[in-house]
């Protein structure tokens, strides 16, 4: 690494991100084992935790560590970031410069225009990543509760909405194992620029020239604030 | 002489007490081999004959058949009066049926009371319908028909259809198919000898009854959580409209992000492929790097 290293993602950041990577192996494992009963893989997955039991207890498991480890996390540091540092950003909400962005990339991509898209602190493709993660939480996070205390949600919800959410559970986790193993693969693992993977979820940092092919406005912006300072 | 007669009295009640053991165990040798006399033909596998227009199988394992909870009857205990070869002619082939059913409430008189009256106290349901003929097991014993993780089977032997596709597809029928178990089976929801159609107000699932029933399992009974269908159907029409079209939009978001992500990541692989193709046109790739 040539240069000066921009912190990225902090601390709590990539925490929460581990405790969802985790979370997320151990929920797809076990959940796939019981939407495909009927597989070989259900059966022989079962048998390797010592029966149906112990494949939901680890379920759960992992679905308290995405709910608390992760997003009740997230959504408190989000608080506690805007009342302790006394700014507030909003740099993660999609704004009518991201279809701009796309629109001047897939022009890019064909070979349309000369000119990649500048991208602020995060480009279109890691605001859809996160805003996907919270629709995702949102209804399989739900669902699952739903699902865990039947007896609770009976009091609010009628019967079918408690079936429907089952549905809502499995289809929505298969959209996110397959977003996941292909689009978020592709961007921080197969992608040539990052084989065999992107660090950046372990140090959370870029370097310079890396934040300057990939969040030129950024740097730009950081540049500014700090001659602005000194 | 006090002491003989204590010593003769210590003889002869321990004498009592073996003697029902002995007897019992004379009984059993009796029985094994007065059943391997039979076994001589029907052991033989593939015996089989014509009757009232069915093929049947005479074939009964004589290994199963021993260790089943009946292997140490008399085969003649369920088939009375045939002793002897070639065999006393038998009347038509359903009251042979019957008949043998019949002879089950000699021993088990007390399931025939919570078995009366119910759904399946009729002609063509019989005790071995469902418990088999020549392979019973405890309940608790995985070869039984009985086990938990073998009831659908056995239920399904006649309840196909939707009310088993339902089943198979619900949360319970999950459980159970990988081999759960707590959750509930076919006769956990429905009961077991005594299941009466659903407007009987002694049936486990009439709708006055249905909060105690998942109350043996769900321990908070609340009304609610009692209300709605159980074997939905997950058509466009019905009590599964709510899930057939939550899937269905679950499906469609699905092939949409994925069929637009996937289009995205060809496409900047496209870009990269023409990329390195023209610096190697020129000669200029020398190492990992190159522009984007």
């Amino acid at each position: 690494m040539s240069g000066k290293a921009y912190e990225r993602f902090n601390i709590h950041h990539r925490i929460q991100h581990i405790m969802m990577f985790v979370s997320f192996f151990i929920c797809t494992f076990t959940g796939i084992a019981i939407k495909y009963d009927q597989s070989s893989y259900a059966r022989a997955f079962t048998k390797l935790l010592g029966g149906f039991e112990n494949l939901l207890a680890v379920h759960l498991v992992g679905a308290a560590i995405m709910l608390i480890g992760s997003c009740l996390y997230h959504l408190l540091y989000l608080i506690a970031y805007v009342i302790i540092t006394r700014k507030i950003s909003f740099e993660a909400l999609p704004t009518l410069k991201d279809f701009k962005d796309l629109y001047q990339n897939l022009k890019y991509f064909l070979g349309l225009s000369p000119e990649k898209p500048k991208f602020t602190r995060f480009s279109y493709k890691e605001k859809f990543d996160y805003w996907a993660v919270f629709w995702g939480i949102f209804i399989i996070g739900g669902s699952g509760l739903m699902m865990w205390f039947p007896d609770i949600a009976a009091k609010f919800v009628p019967r079918y909405i408690i079936d429907a959410s089952r549905a809502a559970h499995s289809d929505e986790a298969i959209l996110a194992i397959v977003v996941i193993f292909t689009w978020h693969f592709f961007n921080v693992h197969f992608n040539p620029d990052f084989f065999p993977g992107s660090l950046v979820w372990f140090h959370g940092k870029l370097t310079e020239e890396q934040m300057l092919e990939e969040h030129p406005l950024e740097l730009q912006k950081l540049k500014e604030a700090k001659g602005g300072e000194g | 002489m006090a002491n003989r007669k204590i010593f003769l009295l210590i003889i002869l009640s321990l004498w009592l007490i073996s003697l029902p053991a002995g007897v019992l165990a004379s009984t059993v040798e009796e029985n094994f081999k007065n059943n391997d006399w039979c076994f001589k033909c029907h052991g033989a596998i593939g015996l089989k004959m014509e009757w009232d227009g069915a093929t049947i199988s005479l074939y009964v394992d004589p290994v199963k058949y021993r260790a089943s909870m009946h292997g140490t009857n008399k085969c003649q205990t369920c088939h009375p009066g045939i002793n002897t070869y070639p065999h006393p002619s038998l009347p038509s082939r359903s009251r042979f049926l019957a008949e043998v059913n019949y002879n089950c409430r000699y021993c088990h008189d007390y399931v025939v009371k919570s078995f009366a009256g119910s759904a399946h106290d009729r002609d063509n349901v019989y005790c071995y319908s469902c418990h088999t003929s020549h392979t019973i097991f405890k309940s608790i014993d995985s070869r039984a028909s009985t086990y938990r993780n073998n009831i659908v089977k056995t239920c399904s032997q006649c309840h196909k259809g939707q009310v088993l596709e339902s089943y198979q597809e619900s949360f319970h029928g999950k459980a159970v198919a990988l081999g759960s178990k707590t959750a509930a089976n076919c006769t956990d929801c429905h009961g077991k000898h005594n299941i009466f159609l659903k407007n009987d107000l002694r049936s486990l699932t009439n709708p006055a009854n249905i909060p105690t029933t998942c109350a043996r399992c769900h321990v908070f009974p609340r009304k609610n959580f009692a209300q709605g269908a159980e074997h939905f159907v997950k058509k466009p029409y019905g009590n599964g409209k709510i899930v057939y079209y939550t899937e269905k939009f679950f499906v469609w978001l699905t092939i949409s992000v994925v069929v637009l992500t996937l289009i995205h990541i060809e496409m900047e692989l496209y870009r990269r492929y023409k990329k390195i193709k023209a610096q190697k046109a020129l000669m200029m790739t020398g190492g990992r790097h190159y522009e984007r």
